[in-house]
């Protein structure tokens, strides 16, 4: 099967232009080096035999406390990574912004130090590495709730869910209590527990929902539930403030800015470009003639969505789903170039480029992680979002 | 016409109502929970954000409605000691009723008041009942004589006997009346006080509309820029589409649109705006060393910071050209297409003049709808550039108060941004409908 994939990739990539090839390059090189970022910059040795046991620090293993320092002394065989500093780790003899190809001891810093001695090109590699974390994260964390929210609603549109008076009212407060219920849970539950009770509940509000959704359909006058409108206004009011200033303020409510929080946040902002694509989409195929046909001989909702529509939306969606990686990566960045990102000690490339701005002279922290943001986001444009779709308008507003 | 804006006017008032909803939830989540930052304030590292100190206790209900459990008083905010109402809210969650922790507390704070040593401390510290029971029975002996502490003790069985869970299920609804968070915020704001800020003691309004000033005028300047050159390119790329000048073109502006903005800037300030490379090369004033005064006239001010602004205008202009003016050439490629426009030809007019006359009026509609989209960037300002460029704008005062934890202004120019970005969108709905009545 790995052979199959690999013969399909090899066959694709000959049909590439020589523009598409280069960022097929730049691409697996950028991958790489998220992958293997610990391998390729660390302050600790790949392979060591210190003390007479052999180990392999960089790779996590062994000396967790820090307690070996892995230097000449302690250590027999040592071999080095090839640039022997992580982002985090500090250069004394070369701190205050030395230019690229500084001699430090045995070792060049390739790219130049920043004020504190930390490697500009570790602090590259691991950048890297935290760029493809926060755009895959955030994209999933975006793309999921969207996506759902989206096929709902191109699904049942404005006039396809007809619901009675009685069955409406009963559920919001059935609803409401049960979220009212959960509360009370979550101050005297303990988290495993609550975990439990909250699958639970999940489980009894269908059960529930379902048969008071049967006993009420004859109450009350029966309406069609404009599911489509209502959430379209809801996503007005998301679009209306401005992306940036949003996620500043949203930044604000989290103490400790971490990858995972950061990403999250970055999603809270971005799930509404999921919602409109599918919906559209799933607006255009619900009213072709296979789903129609679904429709008539009873296959429900869910399967028509799942089984019918998403094969034939998904090539659009993963195509929203690399603009929005590359758009949080970019966002991101922003963020931490006007100095309001991760945690100080985290080094990427916005945090690079922050220090660029805050030192005029140093020009290599600010070009080398703008160039890397540069390349990334070329290469993911042009091989697949430029050609796709020129014409949507989403494309512009990317900040 | 008058009846499409008012019904376009009633659909956006619950709009504004949700987004001031949105900016106040916001507002309370930040400056509630603060208890556990206050300790972990010590041990923070410099650029983490701590959230604000609970100078004001919360004296008023949130809300017009409170929905709270059975046990629960329906003035608990009226209790004005912050620490009070706090560990009585805790003792309410774990479902004992109310006149059984007021008791409780009050026979705590005598002996508080009395008494001092480790243990008393630690039943101040501790709201959770298997603790204090431990105390309890720790304290046996001080029980047996003290009288204090046998009411301590008497009113802590009492919370254990009127201990019920199962009250709690039930909710009740209670009103407020007006004298909640949200209506007296909301009342502030339109009556005009929007607060002071806590860095300089200035109005947050005087503030906020300085910035506006700013932002919006360099804005619709950077706008009218993108708008008038890529109506130029685009229509010269429509009527030259082989030429090798407009290819060159085309590549040149995709080059700029895949390169992000704070990079861009960052070049151009590096080379044009810096000793960096070589001295000859500088010349626009370095970001940081122009010191913008925000008191000064409007005219005064372009006049004299005309050439610090080049550069931001700049970055704010290439990277969307690329956009626009292949969109523009598109949409003249669609409308050229239609009959209209081959009659025009066929009566023997030339290319140019059938653009002038009737597909530049038809093709410009779709760019005009982009304005719409383009008034949360207006208003909002490119962050990164006024950061960068230091110009006092909306993005850098936003900045600046999040570092210097300036809440009142925060918050003041997020519900802002919120509701001109909506009625901005109304005016050009209203306005594209104007110009093209076919639009719905």
């Amino acid at each position: 099967m790995i052979r199959a994939i690999f013969h399909k990739m090899v066959s694709k990539y000959k049909t590439l232009t020589r523009l598409q090839r280069l960022c097929c390059w730049i691409l697996s090189f950028h991958l790489l080096l998220a992958v293997f970022a610990n391998l390729i910059a660390n302050d600790k040795p790949l392979l060591c035999k210190c003390h007479g046991t052999w180990s392999m620090p960089a790779l996590g293993q062994g000396d967790r406390l820090d307690t070996i320092n892995y230097n000449t002394q302690d250590c027999s065989v040592r071999i080095m990574p090839t640039i022997p500093w992580s982002s985090r780790s500090i250069d004394a003899k070369s701190s205050g912004y030395t230019s690229p190809l500084h001699r430090s001891g045995e070792h060049i810093h390739w790219l130049g130090t920043d004020a504190l001695g930390r490697d500009v090109l570790a602090g590259l590699i691991h950048g890297t590495r935290y760029a493809w974390i926060i755009g895959l994260m955030s994209t999933m964390f975006a793309a999921i709730p969207g996506i759902f929210l989206g096929m709902m609603i191109g699904y049942w549109k404005d006039d396809r869910l007809r619901w009675s008076w009685g069955q409406g009212i009963a559920t919001c407060i059935w609803t409401a209590l049960i979220f009212y219920e959960l509360n009370v849970l979550w101050w005297n539950a303990s988290p495993v527990l609550f975990l439990l009770i909250f699958m639970i509940a999940g489980f009894v509000w269908y059960i529930t929902t379902k048969l008071i959704w049967k006993y009420t359909a004859t109450i009350g006058k029966t309406t069609a539930l404009p599911l489509d409108q209502i959430i379209m206004r809801g996503i007005d009011i998301f679009e209306s403030f401005p992306k940036l200033l949003f996620l500043m303020a949203l930044m604000v409510m989290v103490t400790r800015p971490s990858i995972l929080s950061l990403s999250i946040l970055i999603a809270l902002i971005r799930w509404t470009l999921f919602t409109q694509m599918s919906r559209s989409e799933t607006l255009k195929e619900s009213v072709s003639n296979y789903v129609i046909a679904a429709e008539n001989i009873n296959i429900p909702w869910y399967r028509i969505l799942i089984r019918h529509i998403w094969p034939n939306i998904k090539s659009t969606l993963l195509v929203t789903a690399i603009f929005t990686f590359s758009a949080s990566i970019l966002l991101e960045a922003s963020l931490s170039f006007i100095g309001l990102g991760m945690r100080l000690e985290e080094v990427t490339w916005g945090s690079l480029m922050n220090e660029g701005r805050n030192y005029l002279p140093g020009w290599w922290l600010s070009l080398f992680p703008g160039l890397a943001i540069f390349s990334l986001l070329f290469a993911l444009n042009w091989l697949f979002i430029k050609q796709k779709n020129f014409d949507s308008i989403e494309e512009k507003s990317t900040i | 016409m008058l009846k499409l804006i008012l019904r376009r006017i009633i659909i956006t008032l619950p709009v504004l109502i949700l987004i001031s909803l949105i900016t106040f939830y916001l507002k309370v989540l930040l400056t509630s929970g603060v208890d556990q930052s206050a300790i972990e304030q010590t041990h923070r590292p410099t650029n983490v954000i701590s959230r604000p100190a609970d100078q004001n206790s919360p004296s008023m209900p949130l809300f017009y409605i409170s929905i709270l459990p059975f046990n629960f008083p329906g003035d608990l905010h009226a209790i004005h000691d912050t620490y009070t109402q706090k560990r009585s809210a805790l003792f309410l969650r774990q479902g004992i009723q109310w006149d059984a922790v007021r008791l409780y507390l009050q026979a705590e704070a005598k002996v508080y008041a009395n008494q001092n040593s480790i243990l008393v401390n630690a039943i101040r510290q501790t709201t959770n009942l298997d603790e204090l029971k431990n105390i309890q029975s720790s304290l046996e002996d001080s029980i047996k004589v003290n009288p204090d502490f046998q009411d301590w003790s008497g009113r802590l069985n009492g919370l254990f006997q009127s201990r019920h869970i199962g009250l709690m299920m039930i909710p009740t609804i209670h009103w407020n009346g007006l004298q909640n968070g949200y209506h007296q915020w909301l009342k502030k704001i339109v009556e005009g006080d929007w607060g002071v800020s806590s860095i300089d003691y200035r109005p947050a309004w005087t503030k906020i509309k300085e910035a506006l000033s700013w932002t919006v005028s360099l804005n619709v300047l950077a706008l009218f820029l993108i708008y008038f050159l890529g109506w130029m390119i685009g229509e010269y790329l429509f009527l030259n589409p082989h030429s090798s000048l407009s290819h060159w073109v085309q590549h040149i502006l995709l080059f700029f649109h895949s390169i992000p903005r704070f990079f861009l800037a960052m070049i151009l300030v590096l080379v044009f705006a810096s000793n960096t490379i070589h001295p000859w090369l500088h010349v626009f004033p370095t970001p940081g060393f122009i010191d913008i005064d925000p008191g000064a006239g409007l005219w005064i001010k372009w006049t004299r910071y005309g050439s610090a602004l080049i550069l931001p205008l700049i970055c704010m202009t290439l990277p969307s050209l690329s956009y626009l003016s292949r969109l523009y050439s598109i949409k003249l490629k669609e409308e050229k297409a239609k009959p209209y426009a081959f009659l025009a030809w066929a009566q023997g007019n030339n290319e140019k003049t059938i653009v002038r006359k009737h597909l530049r009026k038809n093709a410009i509609i779709p760019l005009l709808t982009l304005i719409g989209l383009e008034i949360p960037a207006l208003i909002g300002g490119a962050v990164v550039i006024e950061v960068l460029f230091n110009i006092p704008g909306m993005g850098r005062l936003m900045m600046q108060s999040i570092l210097l934890q300036d809440w009142v202004i925060v918050f003041d120019i997020l519900l802002m941004t919120g509701v001109l970005t909506v009625l901005g969108k109304l005016i050009t709905d209203v306005f594209i409908r104007l110009i093209d009545p076919r639009v719905k």
